[in-house]
């Protein structure tokens, strides 16, 4: 395939992806078993997301490992007390940053 | 306007992810040899942050249509799950919908799940808004990748990083009401044994497959608050 023919496929099928429920579920009404995993999914791939991001990060090595624990446990506890997502959010992201140029340039 | 502040401040960390991971991508794609129409225009075309990483690599390599097709439905699997719980949501947006369903990544479909205290034309609107700041951050990303590429060796500091709290931060926060967390601690259990038994490259087909038969083989919490 040529690149225009490659970026309209793509392009094409990734909208496809994300329209299909909608086109499916726009007139008729959606089966009983799809409204109750419609209903329980969302928190489940938001699970999913925190699991997909973490993944792409340095986990492999073992000090790197570090700054991921830190910034969560930093994150879960601001947040909890805090309940003001952007300021968890930025501390954490502060702590991670702090800890992952500190470490990476003293191993 | 209240609206837009609102969107504005819940889309900081999309922001400063996109602006990241955009800037990455824009690197990479330049690094490949993509020109930076090609660049941009995937920006629009396709908008999906790993399925681009994906295509720069089959542009200019004349990949089999098969490949092509098998690769983007394996990338972008989970998108077809976002629609679900969006459907009656979206579905007074009226002119704006194709939009919505188009602009539904990762991190808006997120920003979505929140508990909001508008009514449903303010709703809309706050979807909207967010939609095309976080596509106008990604595409913002993918133009500082494109100078940076010329200019500058360039290497993530972990800002990045954002974005995993994000969805951490509204994972968290659907995990405060009780009916869910049995089904969010499952998620997280059964994702890191996909991530722990199968090849990286299968996590979200197969993490979303277990989900799914989860849901149909175990019955829900329910609210104890």
């Amino acid at each position: 395939m040529n690149n225009l023919q490659i970026l309209a496929t793509v392009g094409i099928l990734t909208f496809a992806l994300r329209a299909l429920p909608f086109v499916l579920f726009s007139k008729r009404a959606m089966p009983l078993w799809l409204i109750k995993l419609s209903k329980r999914i969302p928190v489940m791939i938001l699970g999913l997301l925190v699991i997909y991001s973490l993944k792409d990060t340095r986990l492999g090595s073992p000090t790197y490992a570090l700054p991921e624990i830190a910034a969560l446990s930093v994150l879960a506890l601001v947040q909890w007390k805090g309940r003001n997502p952007l300021v968890s959010i930025l501390l954490s992201t502060g702590v991670y940053v702090l800890l992952l140029q500190v470490l990476s340039s003293s191993f | 306007m209240k609206i837009f502040k609102r969107a504005f401040i819940d889309s900081v960390p999309v922001m400063m992810g996109y602006l990241v991971v955009g800037a990455a991508y824009g690197v990479y794609a330049g690094d490949a040899g993509v020109s930076a129409f090609e660049t941009i225009a995937m920006d629009f075309i396709i908008f999906a942050g790993s399925m681009q990483f994906v295509t720069v690599r089959l542009l200019n390599h004349a990949p089999a249509f098969l490949t092509v097709v098998l690769l983007t439905l394996l990338v972008n699997f989970r998108h077809l799950f976002y629609g679900l719980p969006l459907i009656e949501e979206y579905r007074e947006a009226k002119g704006w919908k194709a939009y919505l369903v188009y602009a539904l990544t990762d991190e808006t479909f997120a920003l979505t799940q929140q508990k909001l205290e508008l009514d449903r034309s303010d709703r809309i609107r706050y979807y909207v808004l967010i939609s095309l700041l976080d596509q106008s951050y990604w595409v913002v990303g993918s133009i500082i990748g494109l100078v940076l590429y010329r200019f500058i060796p360039f290497s993530t500091n972990g800002v990045e990083f954002a974005m995993t709290a994000l969805f951490f931060v509204l994972f968290f926060e659907a995990m405060r009401e009780s009916r869910v967390r049995k089904d969010g601690f499952a998620s997280l259990v059964l994702c890191l044994l996909s991530l722990v038994l199968f090849p990286k490259g299968y996590f979200v087909v197969i993490s979303l497959i277990a989900i799914t038969l989860y849901i149909i083989a175990v019955k829900g919490g329910t609210n104890h608050e």
